[in-house]
């Protein structure tokens, strides 16, 4: 029988620093029929466990789209033990990784609706696969727009890619800082998400609103999407409740009696409006 | 044809079960508690007592195993190995656990094949027959009639012993009935088993309608199912002091924590027991806790066991053993708080259809 | 026996009367105290906000539990002024816990209880008992009794530890600290584990394996006792709490002694001595530091 608590090896083929804190992987399988058959499952706003082996295993989004099947990436801040020990990896090692888990966004369903992603400081990985992916079959999408605010310049993350999506005339994004947080040739906006949402004042119709950030902000972004006249059924967020298995198994990440690790992390705000506040 | 087996035999089978390349673990003493270990001698067999401190979930669940080992090779390879089913499920004989503690496994079972299926389990399940003894003795902490089981019940069991009427204080015959095809395995290819069948004791009757149902399991999922804000659980859990000893002994609880041990050139992957009733099981790194308060433990817990599991798989998490009751050092006993639940429901039908 | 069912009865009842009370004015907004068990013939902790509910209290060697450990619950602490029923040794930890700037005296109510011992058989911390008149209270219930106290019998399982060789004595704790699960049972039932986050609890660096095994279990035993130097009452709240028998309060003991041996300290019997473990005079020695 499959050891299901078995990882992947992956190697760091490239290693990039978003933030003082906060760093990228590009990883490759050592195993190409693993690549295949990760591939094979993975859709975008799953997760993965990943491994610094010695120190233990953490849960990330998958921060690349299945529509780029050479490698996948993902983001993620120095927190902990294993966080810590995983940013003092270089490129060339080797790491453990096991998913891809949970469900995912059902942009399948999404074909011909304008796309609004709302992010906050480090919660753009969960969309950044989404945006990727979505700009990958741009055809199949109405019009795409990206709101994107974090404390400080310093904290925003894929600042490269910002300008590209930036430099597109296909998608409309506008980045923000928190005020204070601006550096002098910051040319972006200044001001909290939900307040730069509100003056950006994007239309509710035939959209779709994908929304991940710290709960403060998402907190104060639903009236605005409310006031927009967004319905909760249009609105998707992700939950992180804390996670050992990602299987169903080991039995913490549920809220009420949803396991964020098999029936989410990937939300609809209306079914999330039903769970008990335990996340 | 009807079987027995004699006090008398056991040694007999315990020598016949080493030939046959099984281990047996039965009820033992250990200091002053008692719990499942190896036996080899029948006289270490311990029977007498209701039941063990703990249950014999371990040889299903390690109370902590090794699910990987790591090591470096070269500058930044790595190579992986999965312990062997040989090494962590040897071919067990579960002998003597009581009835409710034979149905803990075949409960647990169904999440432990939820869409993935946990190798470390099923393979000590599949290597594992449970030979379990009916109950002629109950205190006032059981409940399993209560739950779907009974002093004498079936379910999770290979085999089953029913004490008869034929014993001498020391000395006790049982029929015996194999009820799965491994039961019936394990005795055709050991010794000790006889034929005949003997009288039913008639004390297992007695405990059987002695103890009545306590509470309707499916009046308190409908409470729960709109009871989780209700304020219940504010005042019934103040006095619980969040120590997981009602977790840590049950034979259906199987949170588990995942940690590596070793260092950076080789080590082990482990998986411990853990208890939801620790607010450290549910922190972040961050510092928030969806469940900040032993309310909201305690509810999860109760709920799990009486609403989300028997949701998500037709089976309530609880065998009715009463473990918790008799171990936790402040008697939060569940069959009272039930009890309570049960009489909530009943008296707050409005709350229930409200909401 | 000093106290009779007489004076018991007395002593309920006028705990009821005084927790009534105490209720009824607001000058407390709840009375932590003990009350018949759901199994026969458990005692149980109990928790009263309502003034009618007082004839809930009762107070006889049953009582086994030391309720001062839920002054540290946040639930507790939420409910505003607490009234709380102490013996001896829950007054005790309760010096030890003001001492440690826990909470400040003024904040709790105590209703004193002279106890002759809990427990049946009486448990064995009892019938050393330094304190059957509880060290501190805002009312006393129950006439004084003189204290048990040390006698000869107090240390001697720990004098028969400390005769034992080196490795004996590592046997004796190797095979008792097998049973451990980690459950941490003993660490939640005490009083004096307050800290937030326990050091078993910190990953960075992982001073403590989490995993129940010989080493994993050693490292936590040591550890919570290590941390108990000097300030362990003696209870035996978490022997009793240990649902796998391991016989706690022998470290317990040891630490106790040893501390009087060395400063002739007593932890709890007020709230003003400093603790030796934790003070620092000048010119002390250090050469044990390496
Ligand atoms: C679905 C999901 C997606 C996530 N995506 C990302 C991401 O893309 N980038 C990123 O930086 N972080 C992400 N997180 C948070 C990340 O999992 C934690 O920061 C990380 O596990 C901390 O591990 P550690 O070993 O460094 O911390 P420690 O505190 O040392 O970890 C101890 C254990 O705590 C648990 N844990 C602690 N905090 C969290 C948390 N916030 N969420 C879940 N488990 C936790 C883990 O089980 C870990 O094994 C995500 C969490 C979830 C649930
Ligand atoms: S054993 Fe009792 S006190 Fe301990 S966590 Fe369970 S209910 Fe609470
Ligand atoms: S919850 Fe209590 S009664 Fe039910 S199986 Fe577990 S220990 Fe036994
Ligand atoms: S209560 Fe007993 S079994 Fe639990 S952690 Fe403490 S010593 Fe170990
Ligand atoms: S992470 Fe283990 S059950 Fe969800």
């Amino acid at each position: 029988m499959e050891n299901i608590y078995c990882p992947s090896l992956l190697k760091i083929q490239d290693l990039t620093w978003e933030t003082p804190d906060t760093t990228s992987f590009r990883l490759t399988f050592n195993d190409n029929s693993e690549r295949e058959e990760f591939f094979s499952l993975y859709k975008v706003g799953q997760f993965g466990e990943f491994s610094a082996f010695g120190h233990g295993e953490s849960t990330f989004c998958v921060a690349s789209p299945p529509t780029r099947k050479d490698y996948i990436e993902c983001t993620f801040r120095a927190v902990g033990r294993n966080t810590k020990a995983l940013q003092a990896l270089n490129e060339g090692d080797t790491i453990g990784f096991r998913g891809p888990y949970g469900n995912s966004f059902p942009i399948d369903d999404w074909k011909g609706k304008n796309i609004l992603f709302i992010a906050g400081g480090i919660a753009l990985p969960p969309l950044r696969a989404v945006i990727l992916n979505v700009l990958d079959r741009r055809s199949e999408f109405a019009d795409v727009t990206i709101v994107y605010g974090a404390r400080t310049v310093s904290d925003l993350v894929y600042k490269m890619e910002l300008q590209e999506w930036e430099a597109r005339n296909d998608v409309n994004i506008v980045t923000t800082v928190d005020p204070g947080g601006e550096t002098e040739d910051w040319t972006g906006k200044i001001g909290f998400v939900p307040t730069v949402l509100d003056e950006v004042a994007p239309s509710n119709e035939n959209t779709i609103a994908l929304i991940c950030g710290p709960p403060i902000m998402i907190k104060f972004t639903f009236p605005v999407l409310d006031k927009l006249g967004f319905s909760k059924n249009q609105i998707f967020t992700t939950l992180e409740n804390r996670m050992k298995c990602g299987l169903g198994k080991c039995g913490r990440c549920n809220v009420g009696g949803t396991y964020v690790c098999k029936d989410g992390p990937v939300f609809r705000a209306d079914v999330l409006a039903e769970l008990p506040a335990e996340y | 044809m009807a079987l027995s087996i004699h006090s008398d035999d056991f040694q007999t089978l315990l020598d016949s079960l080493r030939e046959a390349g099984y281990r047996c673990v039965g009820p033992a003493r250990d200091g002053t508690i008692t719990k499942f270990k190896p036996i080899e001698q029948a006289g270490d067999l311990f029977l007498d007592e209701i039941l063990t401190t703990v249950s014999p979930k371990e040889f299903f669940l390690a109370e902590h195993e090794a699910i990987l080992s790591y090591r470096m090779k070269g500058k930044s390879d790595i190579e992986l190995t999965t312990p062997s089913k040989e090494e962590y499920a040897p071919p067990t004989l579960v002998f003597g656990c009581r009835p409710c503690d034979a149905a803990g496994p075949d409960i647990v079972k169904s999440v432990m094949t939820w869409d993935y299926d946990d190798r470390f389990f099923l393979d000590r399940a599949d290597s594992t027959v449970i030979a379990a003894i009916a109950c002629v003795e109950a205190d006032e902490a059981c409940f399993c009639t209560s739950v779907e089981l009974a002093p004498d019940s079936q379910t999770g069991a290979d085999i089953l012993l029913i004490p008869s009427s034929n014993s001498t204080g020391d000395t006790q015959e049982y029929s015996v009935t194999a009820i799965t095809e491994k039961g019936r395995k394990l005795i055709d290819s050991t010794k000790g088993w006889k034929d005949g069948n003997p009288e039913r004791a008639s004390a297992i009757d007695e405990v059987k309608s002695n103890l009545k149902p306590s509470f309707d399991p499916a009046k308190v999922r409908e409470w729960l199912d709109n009871g989780f804000d209700h304020e219940w659980w504010n005042t019934a859990t103040l006095s619980c002091i969040g120590c997981g000893t009602c977790t840590y002994t049950c034979p259906t609880c199987h949170c588990f924590d995942i940690v590596d041990e070793g260092g950076q050139s080789e080590g082990v992957r482990v998986k411990n027991w853990d208890s939801c009733m620790m607010s450290l099981f549910t922190l972040h790194t961050s510092g928030h806790n969806p469940r900040p308060l032993k309310s909201n433990r305690f509810r999860q817990r109760i709920m799990h066991k009486f609403k989300y599991y028997p949701d998500l798989f037709e089976r309530i998490l609880c065998t009715g053993c009463g473990r918790c009751q008799r171990h936790c050092p402040v008697d939060m006993a569940l069959k009272g708080l039930l009890e309570q639940i049960g009489r909530l429901a009943a008296e707050t039908p409005d709350q229930v259809a409200a909401g | 026996m000093v106290i009779s069912e007489a004076d018991t009865t007395k002593i309920v009842n006028s705990l009821r009367v005084r927790a009534k009370e105490l209720l009824e004015s607001g000058e407390v907004k709840v009375i932590i105290g003990y009350g018949e068990g759901y199994t026969k013939g458990k005692a149980v902790p109990v928790f009263i906000t309502d003034p009618g509910k007082t004839d809930q209290l009762i107070f006889d060697a049953r009582c086994v539990n030391n309720l001062s450990m839920y002054l540290k619950h946040a639930e507790i602490k939420a409910m505003g002024k607490v009234g709380i029923v102490a013996k001896g040794c829950d007054a005790r930890a309760i010096n030890v816990l003001i001492l440690e700037s826990q909470f400040k005296r003024e904040d709790i109510f105590i209703l004193g209880v002279v106890c002759e011992g809990v427990g049946d058989p009486i448990e064995e911390q009892c019938k050393s008992c330094v304190a059957n008149t509880p060290p501190v209270y805002d009312e006393l219930f129950g006439e004084p009794i003189e204290n048990q106290g040390w006698n000869d019998e107090t240390f001697a399982k720990i004098e028969e530890l400390e005769s034992m060789t080196q490795s004996e004595l590592w046997n004796f704790w190797v095979k008792e600290f097998d049973r451990c699960i980690k459950c941490y049972a003993c660490r939640e039932a005490c009083p004096m584990c307050t800290c937030t986050r326990c050091i078993t609890d910190k990953n960075q660096p992982q001073w403590v394996p989490t995993s129940p095994h010989s080493d994993g279990n050693y490292h936590w035993n040591l550890t919570r006792a290590f941390h108990l130097v000097g300030r362990c009452v003696g209870c035996n709240s978490c022997e009793r709490a240990c649902p796998m028998d391991i016989p706690l309060s022998l470290v317990n003991w040891k630490l106790i002694k040893a501390v009087h041996d060395e400063y002739e300290f007593i932890a709890g019997m007020d709230a003003e001595t400093a603790p030796p473990l934790a003070t620092y005079t000048e010119g002390e020695e250090t050469d044990f530091i390496k």
